[in-house]
């Protein structure tokens, strides 16, 4: 379980950074969102899955899963979501002013 | 356990959400005065209640630490706290007419006083996340504030590169607890310090902590990791790139003083696989990457033409004068407290006089329409409290006696002199006479020689302006008081073990 989690960590924090890398706008949001996610994937694996029971009473006794990383995480999503609908709205807006999405293009306002 | 460390976060996010409502009314300048007026109180509150000694702490919802989410309140937070109340004070007079065009400025500017005070108070590593993100949200609207092309396009790379230092802080967050089993800062410190007698693997913990370090090196804006300062200062307005560059990266700055000179000062932390200790890399990395924003930001600010990305430059190079102070007493334990006051003194002038400078720039440019150098001339003859006012933060900021700024450059020698850093010596004073050549070059095209038109003088705005230069001139003469305040803070800082015993509720 935790070789896969880390290889899928690995995996998608890899293509965030390669699309990250690129010209197009799109994709480097996607792989800025692709970077937070894996992140969160890597903060549920950071508490292990120890086991598979309610933290409260009714689980009657079995092992429980520490619940602090799953607090963290739907707090991170949430942070994360906010930021990507910023970012998207920003493309929205880059796209109404410069007719491209390529960042390359659009960094000509220099001139 | 006492109410007033959660005031002043309570307060700034009750006015920040009544801003929200009442964004497109008439009533938003008044409420928002009323605010920010609130938020000085609360802050004034505690810090008579904290004082230089005490460490006060609160446990939300009564869920004690290390299990709850634990607010701290020392005599480090109250300081900072304190500048955060002068800076959104003078950063929202300055502002009071940019409400008209747009509430949601004032919204913005709100919940950022919010974010940074909840960074300052948080007592876990998370909460510290949130509230950054917290702060960090409000800057991304402030920088896309004016919408144009430009604005735009800096805001992307902004946010893309902080989302990315989000995720590297998440990162470290979630190793740290995975190794130590807790979030709360104190807690952490305390676990490392003492592995051995609570069964913990430290392998792992340098690597965590070194990316933990090059967030807050993001978020702070040292070198190498500067490069979004500039454009993201340009494109902010005024009283936002005030607050930004006042507050917002002092927030790194005041983390790695809490986290790296207090709490993790004492652990004997191995690189795996080297001889190298945690604190000696730690500290080297600090000098070295100090150094490179010296000459960049001097030479940088040195050679630009426009006011604003002067600043912006400058402002690179006094974050370095603060952090080759940090490397030196991390290298030094016996000099540490010395080094660590002065640093936070350092830290205290900068947050005045650049903020100061800033409005000041905005000012300007508001009257006379440009940012270039080149073009702006002869204001002196137009407005004497502009002038005097940015001579007074300007020079401050070079070290010239008797204002604020001379007792952060002695202390910066002192403390290099103190640690055994007389090697970087040249490099300071090189760093100090670009800062002479770039404040004095500014103050002599602005404004001296042939006037050139300017429209009306905004009453408010030079209040906010003068705001900052008063404090300068009144810290250079009483600076005892200052000095005080700056040593307890350290001493809180570099020797945690109250703040421990305070968070953690450890009865003997």
């Amino acid at each position: 379980m935790s070789l896969m989690l880390s290889l899928s960590v690995a995996t998608i924090f890899g293509i965030g950074i390669y699309l990250m890398l690129g010209r197009e706008v799109v994709k480097v949001v996607i792989g800025s969102l692709m970077i937070s996610q894996s992140a969160n994937i890597y903060l549920i694996g950071m508490g292990g899955f120890s086991g598979g029971v309610p933290v409260l009473e009714h689980g009657h006794g079995g092992e429980v899963t520490d619940p602090v990383v799953q607090a963290l995480v739907l707090t991170a999503i949430v942070i994360g979501f906010a930021t990507t609908a910023f970012l998207l709205s920003m493309i929205y807006r880059l796209y109404d002013e410069n007719q491209t999405t390529d960042l390359e293009e659009m960094g000509g306002y220099r001139k | 356990m006492t109410q007033a460390v959660i005031a002043p976060l309570a307060v700034s996010l009750m006015i920040a959400a009544g801003a929200i409502v009442l964004r497109n009314s008439k009533w938003i300048r008044y409420w928002s005065g009323f605010g920010v007026l609130g938020y000085t109180v609360s802050v004034t509150y505690l810090v008579a209640r904290v004082g230089f000694q005490k460490t006060l702490t609160f446990q939300a919802g009564s869920w004690t630490a290390p299990y709850g989410i634990t607010l701290v309140a020392d005599s480090l937070t109250s300081l900072m706290l304190l500048i955060t109340a002068v800076v959104s004070l003078s950063s929202l007079i300055y502002s009071h007419n940019l409400v008209e065009e747009s509430g949601i400025f004032n919204v913005f500017m709100h919940f950022m006083v919010a974010g940074m005070t909840g960074a300052f108070l948080a007592g876990d590593l998370f909460n510290l996340f949130v509230w950054l993100e917290v702060t960090l949200m409000s800057s991304y609207v402030m920088v896309s504030f004016y919408g144009g092309r430009k604005e735009t396009y800096t805001t992307l790379k902004y946010v893309a590169i902080n989302l990315i230092g989000s995720s590297l802080m998440l990162i470290s967050i979630g190793g740290l607890y995975s190794v130590t089993g807790t979030l709360n800062i104190a807690d952490i410190g305390l676990r490392i310090t003492e592995a051995s007698s609570y069964g913990i693997d430290t392998a792992a913990v340098p690597g965590l902590l070194m990316i933990l370090f090059s967030v807050f090196a993001l978020k702070s804006g040292l070198f190498p990791f500067h490069f979004w300062v500039p454009e993201t200062y340009e494109s902010a307005p005024a009283p936002a790139a005030a607050m930004m560059a006042g507050i917002s990266k002092k927030i790194g700055i005041y983390a790695v003083i809490r986290i790296f000179l207090g709490f993790f000062s004492g652990a004997a932390l191995q690189i795996p696989g080297t001889g190298w200790s945690f604190s000696g890399l730690l500290g080297w990395s600090m000098i070295l990457m100090a150094s490179g924003a010296m000459i960049t930001g001097g030479l940088a600010a040195a050679g630009s033409q426009k006011l604003d990305t002067l600043l912006a430059y400058s402002s690179i190079g006094q974050v370095g004068f603060i952090y080759l102070l940090l490397g030196a007493g991390m290298l030094n334990p016996d000099a540490r407290a010395f080094t660590v006051t002065a640093a936070i003194v350092y830290l205290l002038h900068h947050a005045i006089a650049k903020s100061s400078l800033f409005l000041s720039s905005g000012l300007i440019r508001e009257v006379t329409g440009t940012y270039d150098l080149r073009k702006l001339s002869g204001l002196s003859s137009k407005c004497r409290e502009l002038s005097a006012s940015f001579f007074i933060t300007g020079f401050s900021l070079v070290g010239i006696p008797p204002l604020f700024g001379f007792f952060g450059k002695l202390g910066f020698f002192q403390g290099l002199l103190r640690s055994g850093f007389e090697f970087i010596l040249p490099l300071a004073v090189f760093s100090s006479i670009m800062t002479l050549i770039y404040i004095s070059r500014s103050w002599k095209e602005v404004f001296w020689g042939e006037s050139i038109p300017v429209t009306n003088f905004d009453s408010m705005k030079l209040l906010a302006v003068l705001v900052g230069a008063l404090i300068i001139i009144s810290v250079g003469i009483g600076f005892e008081a200052v000095f005080q305040a700056s040593e307890a803070a350290s001493t809180a800082a570099v020797k945690p073990e109250t703040y421990i015993e305070a968070v953690l509720e450890v009865t003997e």
